[in-house]
């Protein structure tokens, strides 16, 4: 059971940014951790564009769920956890984060904002935190309320993408990676199979 | 590179030994007798390479290891071959103080620094010693040949920089400085003794790009370095006609998990997967066969036996490469052919015997005069050959008792059929829960193969299945978390197109050990004859050799240590095919590649290829460091 990644994210209009993201590595090994790290970026960006104002959805690939929530005022939160990770909890947290985000990062800063202009330091230890998922018992209240919401599942990461879209091409024009995760997209792809670590 | 790797290494042993002279030719009388001190790295350094008797006939009379006792020996010169470590420096410092001996020649097997160097001066002084260390010398030897062609970097402590050690999630960033360093240091020593300075070609974002960036740092601030460059001209040695560099291809194991794991039919492959053999040394134990016992139930006694591969063996050299059953077969060959040449030998013996009684036997006298006399002088050769036999026949017997009791042959064929994508006749799950076939090892490897070959993976259902039934069979499955991480991560293992099909071919080779009453008794072990195709490290060699353009091998980085500033670009200036190329795997490379790579070389005309990797392991230890990889 295991949290991969947490990242705020801005969903502008047309484009989606990066706020202030935590990641936890530790299973990779040290020459997969920078192509890793770009993919989850890749993807928690990827998600929060297809994902429509006011939803909140599961993505599932391979050994991966990736959980979002993207709120009304254009604040979301992108959760990257494996499968047997409780995804109640994982909502219940993008819940607060957002929620004291948006409360100690002015909303102004949000539009233009990157991580290293954002000042919010609470990402690193929460990750850490939810590793344990009892660490959220205490917030039964919200997770009664979220069980009302409706969730959406996709299955695969294509299913958020419009029709004629590639994700091959939005792997090619992303400046989130970096050329070698770029190419190592492309080769894995050519050889017939789904780029597996998402 | 017309001098292969080893006979470079083993020149420079010698000039070591000699006191660092170059060797007077056609010089007579005794050499000077001297004594040899090494440390365990040193051992392993000259055990491949030179034998007890030649290390007598340079003049040592005595070799010890550094960290014994020794006893004074005060009239003779002490060779020392160590590495600069706080340890051996310490006590080269306690022998100056104890004046052991009447002269120190120190060797250091990789560059030693300033400050250890400052410790033994400080050392020579305090002992009044300093007119006695005759000869100070940086050997740049770090690196094992075992073949001609093939090199490993180290014996001892090579768990420092094994498979595990590089790819382990909780390794720190120092750590990895520390390990890429130990590699970079015997590489670079390598090319030192090669004397040339390669092209780098290594894939991006694996451990090969942090080596090839290191080496390519430290090779140019050496070449730069106009007053200690190991590359002026004198050391490339005469003998150096190509004027093309050498291509030095760095591969990271992760591109090929498969192939260390895969059940093997070559010679000297199976003798590295089923008996214990490393540095050229096989140890077997045989057991003596005291079926007769006169006491009744005695356990058999169990001999150890250790043999030598050695270059002078000529059937090893000729067969190493060659599919089992024609090993089998040569050894009997080998056999019969002894016999003849034995019975020739008798038979001129008893003719001596009929001299005199005949006038025609005067004739044939000086007739067999000079038979015999051929006959005698080819007595050692016929005795060597003997020698031969036997230990080639012990070692393939022991071999052959392990492919019956293991079914080896079967697994072979399989995992062939799974890396060449073709069907199987029979299931997956059938081979692992067959009792007879195989350990919980083989089993294991066979699953791994299998998982790693597969291009969707199995569905949860059947790896439920499949992991009870390796369970069932005894197996660890810890390896298997690992693999999975792996395959999440890495590019699909090769293209379908790259391993061939396995035939077994009913006859042929077979029948004719079988008919001579050969003791090689392969009854029950299919004939399965090898077609020749390209591992991924050879298709990656051969892309990179011959300048082909493919996907796999497009983004590739270019290094060449001799340009005046380096770039990151992945386009070659140099557009011509190599004719030298060097294959070096960062995190362990096994006899299967690099038999691959010779067979590939043969077939392309004046080129030569080199094959080394940071250690070499068989299936069972690359099992081990799976499983404490996949441990959580």
């Amino acid at each position: 059971m295991k949290l991969y990644s947490l990242s705020v994210l801005y969903k502008g209009d047309p484009k989606v940014h990066l706020l202030k993201a935590a990641y936890d590595l530790s299973s990779f090994s040290f020459f997969q951790k920078t192509s890793v790290q770009e993919f989850m970026t890749f993807t928690s960006q990827l998600i929060v564009e297809r994902s429509v104002l006011g939803s909140r959805a599961s993505v599932k690939e391979q050994e991966y769920l990736c959980h979002v929530y993207v709120r009304n005022d254009r604040l979301a939160g992108v959760v990257i956890a494996d499968n047997e990770y409780p995804p109640r909890v994982c909502f219940t947290l993008l819940e607060k984060v957002l929620d004291e985000f948006s409360t100690q990062v002015s909303r102004t800063d949000w539009p233009s904002g990157s991580p290293s202009t954002i000042n919010y330091a609470a990402l690193d230890g929460y990750l850490s935190k939810y590793q344990n998922p009892r660490e959220a018992d205490a917030m039964t209240k919200v997770q009664a309320e979220l069980d009302e919401t409706k969730i959406i599942l996709h299955n695969t990461m294509e299913s958020l993408l419009e029709r004629g879209e590639k994700l091959d091409d939005l792997v090619a024009k992303s400046e989130v990676l970096g050329l070698h995760s770029k190419h190592f997209y492309k080769t894995a792809r050519k050889q017939n199979s789904c780029c597996e670590i998402m | 590179m017309a001098a292969g790797i080893r006979e470079k290494q083993t020149v420079a042993l010698k000039r070591m030994l000699n006191f660092n002279l170059p060797p007077i030719k056609n010089s007579t009388g005794e050499p000077v007798w001297k004594v040899l001190i090494y440390d365990r790295f040193g051992q392993d350094i000259i055990s491949p390479l030179l034998s007890v008797k030649e290390l007598r006939d340079m003049g040592i009379t005595l070799h010890l290891l550094l960290h014994s006792d020794r006893d004074p020996i005060p009239d003779v010169p002490a060779v020392y071959f160590v590495m600069p470590t706080e340890e051996n420096i310490d006590r080269m410092c306690q022998d100056l103080r104890n004046q052991l001996y009447e002269s120190y020649y120190l060797n250091f097997i990789s560059a030693i620094s300033r400050s250890k160097l400052e410790d033994i001066a400080n050392a020579a002084l305090g002992a009044s010693a300093v007119t006695q260390v005759a000869k100070v010398f940086d050997q740049y030897l770090n690196f094992i040949t075992l073949e001609d062609d093939m090199f490993v970097l180290c014996n001892q402590n090579k768990e420092l920089i094994s498979y595990r050690a590089i790819n382990r999630p909780d390794i720190t960033d120092t750590e990895m400085e520390a390990i890429m360093d130990t590699v970079v240091d015997s590489l670079f020593c390598f090319f030192v003794t090669l004397g040339a300075i390669p092209i780098i070609r290594c894939s991006r974002g694996t451990a090969a790009e942090m080596v090839a960036v290191k080496l390519d740092k430290k090779l140019r601030e050496n070449l730069r370095d106009a007053r200690n460059s190991l590359f002026t001209g004198d050391t490339l040695g005469a003998g150096q006609f190509s004027f093309q560099r050498p291509l030095l291809v760095l591969v990271d194991r992760n591109i090929d998990l498969a192939t260390p794991l895969h059940h093997t039919w070559t010679y000297q492959a199976l003798v590295h997967d089923v008996l214990d053999f490393h540095l050229n040394r096989v140890n077997l134990e045989e057991s003596s066969g005291m079926e007769n016992s006169p006491a009744g139930a005695r356990p058999k006694k169990k001999n150890k036996k250790s043999y030598d591969l050695t270059p002078a063996d000529k059937f090893w050299q000729k067969h190493k490469g060659s599919p089992f059953p024609e090993v089998a077969e040569s050894v009997q060959q080998e056999l019969e052919s002894y016999r003849a040449q034995e019975d020739e030998v008798k038979r001129l013996k008893s003719i001596m015997g009929i001299e005199g009684e005949d006038e025609g036997a005067i004739s044939m006298l000086s007739d067999n005069t000079a038979k015999l006399t051929s006959a005698v002088s080819s007595l050692p050769e016929l005795l060597e050959k003997k020698r031969l036999i036997d230990l080639h026949t012990n070692v393939a017997t022991a071999v052959l008792e392990h492919i019956k009791a293991r079914k080896l042959d079967v697994y072979f064929e399989y995992e062939e059929k799974i890396m060449s994508k073709s069907t199987l006749d029979k299931s997956l799950l059938d081979m692992i829960s067959d009792p007879d076939a195989g350990t919980p090892e083989d089993k294991m490897r066979l699953f791994v193969i299998y998982y790693i070959n597969s291009v969707q993976a199995p569905s949860e259902a059947d790896l439920e299945q499949y992991k009870k039934a390796l369970t069932d069979a005894g197996c660890n499955l810890t390896p298997l978390n690992y693999i999975k991480q792996w395959k999440a991560f890495a590019k699909m293992a090769s293209a379908p197109t790259s391993y061939g099909n396995v035939t077994a071919k009913p006859l042929g080779l077979f029948s004719r050990v079988m008919n001579t009453g050969s003791q090689f008794v392969m009854e029950g072990v299919k004939n399965l004859v090898l077609k020749q195709q390209n591992l991924p490290v050879t298709r990656i060699l051969d892309n990179l050799i011959e300048m082909k353009s493919n996907p796999e091998t497009d983004d590739y980085r270019y290094f060449d240590p001799k340009m005046l500033r380096g770039s990151d670009s992945s386009v070659p200036r140099n557009k011509n095919p190599f004719q030298e190329a060097i294959v070096f795997v960062v995190g362990g490379g096994n006899y299967i590649e690099y038999q691959n790579l010779v067979d590939y070389i043969k077939g392309k005309q004046g080129k030569h290829v080199l094959y080394g990797c940071s250690e070499l392991f068989n299936a069972a230890q690359f099992i081990k460091q799976l499983s404490q990889l996949g441990q959580k």
